[in-house]
């Protein structure tokens, strides 16, 4: 059984194969090089192959070292063809180290033609036939080694050396391939190229008396190295059905997302800049009033935003674009039947591969019905506050009664008066006009009272003017003056003097001023009489004024904000709605109401320690012309 | 000094209104003094007012109903109409059961205010003279003797002289001289004067006065 033959053909052969394949692979993707240098290396081992079997069958020393001289071309491509695929496939080589394996494998290659009959020796001087694997072959026998023979050798170190070093710096880059094919193919290569250097430096040394068998070596290194590659195709392939799987799943989420925007009603846009082209979902192009298909661009876009808007939005666009920040505006867009809609979006800008804004995305969603909402609750707020205003005044209403009754008692008596005197024989003119003048001041007292009630019972908007705080506290009071007499209150008045005016609706800080020296008054009813004091005041405060209700009543709850809260309430009949619509009141003037617990007088005789409250009210001051 | 004519005396706290009614009650040739607080009123007060009182109810401090209790305290009987703003029933029974002249609700209307301030001075005017009568027969009755007023007992008793001779174991002549001299003093005419004016002193009923 001829079994080198068999052997070394097969070497031949599959090396042959290998080469084939991998070049078949490099002729399709030419980006393969380390495909290219498989088969480059495949064909040195596939030559070497065929080289060594000539070796063991050569019929004469002479024969041997020419067959040995073309050999080590065939090393050499494949010293080349190890360098290149490390550097194609590894990507950690180091270059230099490989150029000197070659260079040095490259020298020997020359200094054998020259000097000697091979790299290994200056002269083989006989052969020797052996059987070996069931076949008769041939050994050197005796031959003197060339001074240089350790230049081959080197340069099979220089070589395992190159390829150790780039295995290791594989190794430590510590991908997820990265080590295992450090460990499998660097190892596989130091490996193989230790082992067959070895054995010819012993068989060199004439140590071993066996063939030089480099390629069978060379064959599993390649093999394996192969097997690498085919694995990279595999895992090529696994990574096309992966991509194709998460192109799936992608379409999936990108289903889910446009089902959860149909559900939230929210429409989705994405805006590439270099080309300006803009895709939105179905209900963004609804929404923004686009063409339901076709193409999208942004002054088409702009076209639809209500010319009022529109500064607005580009502006917010523009910024976004600027700084890479997001995009959030509410702007109106005109439909094409021309009613207008409300419109919220929210975007964010993604970068390019150059760092610099290259996109947005973005939702959008109609805001129409919620504004709608809101105008309404402002609209029942509004008429919440009208109402409390008729329940106050219904409150007043005895001390109001009083207070237009009075100038009508003083106008009858002055008025019968005035006839009394003109009825007289000698008529009394001058006294009938004072009565008549003093008809004509009650008269007006009497309108005077009249307008202020009916100012309190408008349900109209807020008018902001320049109020006078003095004059305000005075017609609370003067309103409320009946009021405080019938429940014993005293009431004292700090102002300053020359608080600016502050920005407001007369008749809004009027219902809340009331509101709160009721609520003042009605907090002291289990006081005695003695014990009923109100304080309002009015100070500068800052840049605007504040006025303060202080009582000495009952005081407030741990957490004073309560009193705020709607429904809150201490009186058996009350709706707990006063201090919360005067807050909104205060708030919608710019200003802040709040309480705190009175602090006890210093020194203070008629109160003593006793507990209650003070209301703040701070508002802005109008800015002075 | 001269006595205080009688005034009309107006208190509210009003003084618009009080300037009206005081133009109203001169022009008809009332005198007037008004008053805007119960304090200031009170402190005016003195024996020698006399007139009336126009009154308002709702006043802060010492309202009207106050003033007419502390009135009827202080024993001064000046009358009082009430005006008020705001009345109902009940305040102007309690009104009137206490003494009020009458209690009328603004605006009022001239012929009524004037119709009850006339009566309330009238009502005044009656009860000084009654107030004086009552101190001119006391001052007379201060001058019989023990035994003078004694004999007016038992007479203005309805007893006949011999009776009043038995119980007070005298003669019927003795009887009939302090008889003639009680009713010289009383300055009455006959037995039935002297009868009247026994009981606007309160003599006749109960135990005989010493």
């Amino acid at each position: 059984m001829p079994g080198v033959t068999i052997l070394w053909s097969m070497c031949a052969a599959v090396s042959l194969l290998i080469a084939g394949i991998h070049l078949a692979v490099w002729v399709r993707h030419r980006a393969a090089k380390s495909s290219l240098a498989l088969a480059l290396l495949s064909l040195g081992v596939a030559a070497a192959a065929g080289a060594e079997y000539l070796l063991m069958h050569a019929a004469s020393p002479a024969e041997f070292a020419a067959v040995m001289r073309w050999a080590n071309f065939a090393i050499l491509a494949m010293f080349v063809g190890i360098v290149w695929f490390v550097r194609a496939e590894f990507g950690t080589a180091r270059l230099a180290l490989g150029g000197v394996a070659v260079a040095l494998r490259a020298t020997a290659l020359v200094l054998g033609y020259f000097p000697g009959v091979t790299p290994m020796f200056r002269e083989i001087a006989a052969l020797r036939e052996v059987a070996w694997l069931g076949e008769q072959i041939v050994v050197v026998s005796a031959a003197t080694p060339a001074p240089w023979s350790w230049l081959p050798a080197l340069s099979n170190y220089v070589l395992a050396l190159f390829v150790a070093d780039a295995s290791i710096r594989l190794w430590r880059r510590g991908g997820p391939d990265d080590r295992p094919r450090a460990l499998r193919a660097g190892g596989a290569m130091v490996a193989f190229i230790l082992l067959s250097t070895s054995v010819a430096m012993l068989i060199n040394a004439g140590v071993l008396r066996v063939p030089y068998i480099t390629a069978p070596s060379y064959l599993a290194m390649i093999l394996m190295l192969g097997f690498e590659l085919g694995r990279d195709i595999l895992r090529a392939r696994e990574l096309v059905r992966e991509v194709r799987r998460r192109e799936a799943q992608l379409n999936e989420s990108e289903r889910r997302l446009q089902l959860a925007g149909e559900a939230a009603d929210l429409g989705f846009w994405y805006w590439e800049m270099r080309t300006g082209s803009i895709w939105a979902t179905e209900r963004a192009r609804s929404i923004l009033g686009l063409p339901a298909s076709g193409e999208l661009t942004y002054p088409m876009f702009i076209e639809r935003v209500h010319a009022e808007d529109r500064a607005i939005v580009e502006a917010r666009i523009a910024a976004a674009f600027l700084d890479g920040s997001g995009y959030d505006a509410e702007y109106r867009v005109v439909l094409a039947d021309g009613t207008p809609r409300w419109v919220t979006a929210h975007g964010d800008v993604a970068a390019g591969e150059d760092g610099r804004p290259a996109s947005m995305t973005g939702v959008v969603f109609d805001t129409t019905e919620r504004r709608r909402a809101e105008l309404e609750l402002a609209d029942q707020r509004h008429e919440l506050a009208h109402l409390s205003r008729v329940a106050l005044v219904s409150e007043l209403s005895g001390s109001l009664a009083h207070e237009i009754n009075q100038p009508l008692a003083i106008i009858l008596t002055n008025a019968q008066a005035a006839q009394r005197f003109l009825a007289r024989t000698a008529p009394d003119v001058g006294e009938a006009r004072e009565a008549l003048a003093d008809i004509v001041r009650e008269a007006g007292r009497a309108g005077e009272v009249i307008r202020r009630l009916r100012g309190m019972l408008r349900n109209g908007h807020a008018v902001l003017k320049p109020v006078d705080v003095r004059d305000l506290i005075e017609d609370v009071c003067q309103l409320m003056r009946r009021d405080l007499d019938a429940r014993g209150v005293r009431l004292l008045r700090v102002i300053a003097d020359g608080l600016p005016a502050v920005a407001g609706d007369a008749v809004q800080l009027q219902q809340v001023l009331l509101n709160l020296v009721l609520n003042g008054c009605e907090a002291m009813e289990g006081n005695p009489p003695e014990g009923r004091v109100l304080t309002v005041s009015a100070a500068r405060s800052g840049s605007g004024v504040r006025v303060s209700i202080a009582d000495t009543g009952h005081g407030l709850p741990a957490d004073a904000e309560r009193v705020f809260q709607p429904f809150f309430t201490t009186k058996p009949d009350g709706l707990g709605l006063g201090l919360p619509i005067c807050r909104s009141i205060v708030k919608s003037h710019g200003g802040r109401l709040w309480a705190e617990p009175r602090r006890p007088a210093s020194g203070g005789a008629d109160d003593g320690g006793a507990t209650g409250a003070v209301f703040h009210l701070e508002l802005d001051a109008v800015e002075h012309s | 000094m001269t006595p205080p004519l009688p005034t009309v005396h107006l208190l509210d706290d009003e003084p618009g209104l009080i300037k009206a009614l005081t133009r109203l009650l001169k022009a008809e040739g009332f005198v007037v003094r008004g008053f805007t607080s119960a304090r200031e009123f009170l402190a005016a007060l003195d024996d020698t007012t006399v007139g009336c009182l126009v009154l308002d109810v709702a006043m802060p401090g010492l309202g009207g109903f106050e003033v007419q209790e502390h009135l009827m305290r202080l024993g001064n009987p000046l009358p009082i109409v009430f005006l008020t703003g705001r009345g109902d029933i009940p305040m102007s029974v309690q009104a009137l059961k206490a003494g009020a002249v009458d209690f009328l609700t603004k605006p009022v209307d001239d012929a009524h205010l004037l119709r009850a301030v006339r009566e309330a001075m009238a009502q005044c005017v009656a009860r000084r003279e009654q107030a004086s009568t009552l101190a001119a027969l006391r001052e007379r009755f201060e001058r019989l003797t023990p035994r003078e007023r004694e004999v007016m007992q038992h007479v203005v008793a309805g007893r006949l002289n011999k009776q009043i001779a038995a119980d007070l174991g005298t003669g019927e002549q003795n009887i009939k001289v302090h008889r003639g001299r009680a009713m010289e003093k009383m300055e009455v005419e006959s037995l039935a004067d002297l009868v009247r004016a026994a009981e606007r002193l309160g003599i006749g009923k109960g135990p005989p006065v010493v």
